[in-house]
């Protein structure tokens, strides 16, 4: 949880987001307003299709919102990345022909960083993120589950304060998509980022989160938001809590099919 | 990292390629050369049976008797080879090397892209051999007509392909560098020129071959030297030995061009699944 009197590093203030298409405007996302404090982990829920991809494209930069206003760090995003947030995709989005150690620095490289300054850091995140020996491998040596973890690194190595991550294990299978998330936890134990985390699945949402906002199907709207009091670190076995199932529960009657 | 980190890298990439004796490579070899010896065969036994005059169609003996006699035994086709050689390669390399600057300067423009690009398209199915008299017209009967014409057929494919090649990076790889701020020349350097290796390859392969078409065609045209003129010369007295010699000569030089830019693929490439796997 937030520390009182943590400062608000995100802001969205009534913002709307329609896309035009050849049978008329398309409102993916309408009037969301929401806003995070430093240290938080905050997942956005919600069914496929009502725009929570869209919500992150326009905090990350790479477009912009129709109406309203989202800030970062109390300055407005206008289709402009700021150079204090990572961001994890769904798919890792590694460069084939780059070794793991190169796709890592790619935020550095970007931002016209000295890689030297960062190669400490470089190595203990392939550590954190339980890649030491694969420096110098390529990403088709990897499996789904190891790229995804090269990408979380990648996300990391300028030490961002804020980390946006778009359903970063949808694409793993059920038993590696456990693991990351304690995996995930872990590290952030350590590093102390606040993330935005964006995924459909409810277990996922409440075994990460500080706070869950669950979204209406397309457009999507914020219809409710969850405190998950359940201590840290949290062991995969909260799962099994009746506080966790309640918790759940809770979120599942919103989910509309 | 250590040593051993690089070496498992190293053999993992190995193993993808098969080993050079084995089956397949051996099977991919030894089938066509059946199909091809039992061609030759029926060439020199049918020729003899039906008793062709060698002017119209000579036996595979005479043909490889003019072969050893210019390659071997006196070596006549060599200056022949070698200027047909120069003015391929040198177009080759001057053609190839400004589609691929040019194209990928002009990829990334709007405004070529709406002004100039859709004529550059249109004109692709004009026959580049018809500017060849031109050519002559304007830089003579030397080597430098020819080293232009290749240039000129080579350029248009392997343009549009590198164009098409840039144009084609997956827009989420596009899309992630742009998230982490990347400036442009960064993402061109980085992740355009990489995703467009494949097709720059493919139109090196192909133009390879219309290399030594264009420099046969402009020594047609008019030159002393060069297989396309031995040809020519040939025809005159109808010499069909030397013109089976001269045209197996230029077979063997667009097999050998394609397998060496198949190779520096492969080389280039290395992180392409696809490549790798054509280890033959
Ligand atoms: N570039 C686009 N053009 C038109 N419609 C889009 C575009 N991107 C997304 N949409 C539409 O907006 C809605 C929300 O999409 P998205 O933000 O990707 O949802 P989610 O990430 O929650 O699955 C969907 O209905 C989708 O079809
Ligand atoms: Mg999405």
């Amino acid at each position: 949880m937030a520390a009182a009197g943590a400062s608000e590093i995100l802001r969205v203030d009534d913002m709307s987001v329609v896309y035009p298409s050849s049978r008329g405007p398309i409102s993916a996302v309408s009037n969301l307003s929401m806003s995070m404090n430093a240290g938080e982990f905050v997942s956005i829920l919600g069914p496929s299709g009502c725009g929570k991809s869209t919500l992150l494209n326009v905090l990350a930069g790479l477009q912009k919102a129709s109406s309203g206003q989202a800030s970062l760090f109390g300055k407005p995003v206008d289709g402009q990345p700021h150079r204090n947030i990572g961001i994890v995709f769904q798919q890792a989005r590694l460069l084939p022909w780059l070794t793991v150690l190169e796709n890592i620095f790619i935020p550095i490289d970007a931002m016209r960083l000295k890689r030297a300054d960062y190669l400490d850091r470089a190595h203990a995140l392939l550590k954190l993120v339980g890649l030491p020996k694969f420096a110098k491998h390529y990403p088709d040596e990897l499996s789904g589950g190891m790229q995804q973890r090269v990408g979380l690194a990648r996300s990391m190595i300028h030490d961002p304060k804020l980390i946006l991550m778009d359903e970063p294990f949808a694409a793993l299978d059920a038993m590696t998509r456990e693991r990351m998330s304690v995996e995930l936890q872990e590290i952030l134990g350590k590093s102390k980022q606040s993330v935005l985390f964006i995924t459909h699945s409810i277990p996922e949402a409440v075994f990460l989160s500080d706070r869950v906002l669950m979204m209406s199907s397309s457009p999507g709207r914020f219809i409710e938001e969850v405190h998950v009091p359940l201590k840290r670190p949290r062991a995969l076995d909260a799962m099994a809590s009746g506080e966790f199932a309640e918790l759940c529960g809770r979120l599942r009657k919103l989910y509309k099919h | 990292m250590s040593d051993s980190t690089n070496t498992v890298a190293l053999t993992a990439h190995n193993q993808t390629t098969p080993s050079f004796y084995s089956f397949e490579r051996i099977s991919s070899v030894l089938y066509p050369t059946i199909t091809l010896a039992a061609l030759l065969i029926i060439w020199q036994t049918s020729v003899a049976y039906f008793n062709v005059p060698q002017y119209i169609f000579p036996s595979l003996t005479d043909v490889l008797r003019e072969l050893w006699v210019g390659f071997v035994d006196g070596g006549t086709l060599y200056p022949h080879l070698a200027y047909t050689l120069k003015s391929a390669l040198t177009g080759y390399l001057l053609g190839c090397g400004a589609a691929i600057v040019v194209g990928a300067l002009l990829a990334e423009s709007r405004a070529f892209e709406k002004f100039v690009y859709p004529l550059i398209i249109g004109l692709q199915s004009t026959p580049k051999i018809a500017i060849a008299p031109l050519l002559m017209v304007w830089l003579g009967y030397g080597l430098s007509s020819k080293i232009a014409m290749v240039a000129m057929m080579c350029f248009f494919p392997l343009f549009v392909n590198t164009v098409q090649g840039i144009r084609q990076t997956d827009p989420a790889l596009l899309n992630m560098m742009r998230a982490f701020s990347a400036p442009t020349w960064l993402t061109f350097f980085r992740v355009k020129m990489f995703a467009a290796t494949s097709n720059i390859f493919a139109g090196l392969q192909i133009t390879i071959v219309f290399a030594f078409i264009g420099a046969i065609v402009s020594e047609f045209l008019g030159s002393s030297e060069g297989l396309g003129y031995l040809i020519q010369s040939a025809m005159a007295n109808f010499n069909t030995p030397v013109m089976f010699a001269a045209i197996v000569t230029l077979i063997a030089l667009s097999l050998i061009g394609t397998a060496f830019v198949q190779w520096v693929h492969r080389k280039v490439a290395f992180w392409d699944r696809t490549m790798r796997n054509k280890g033959r």
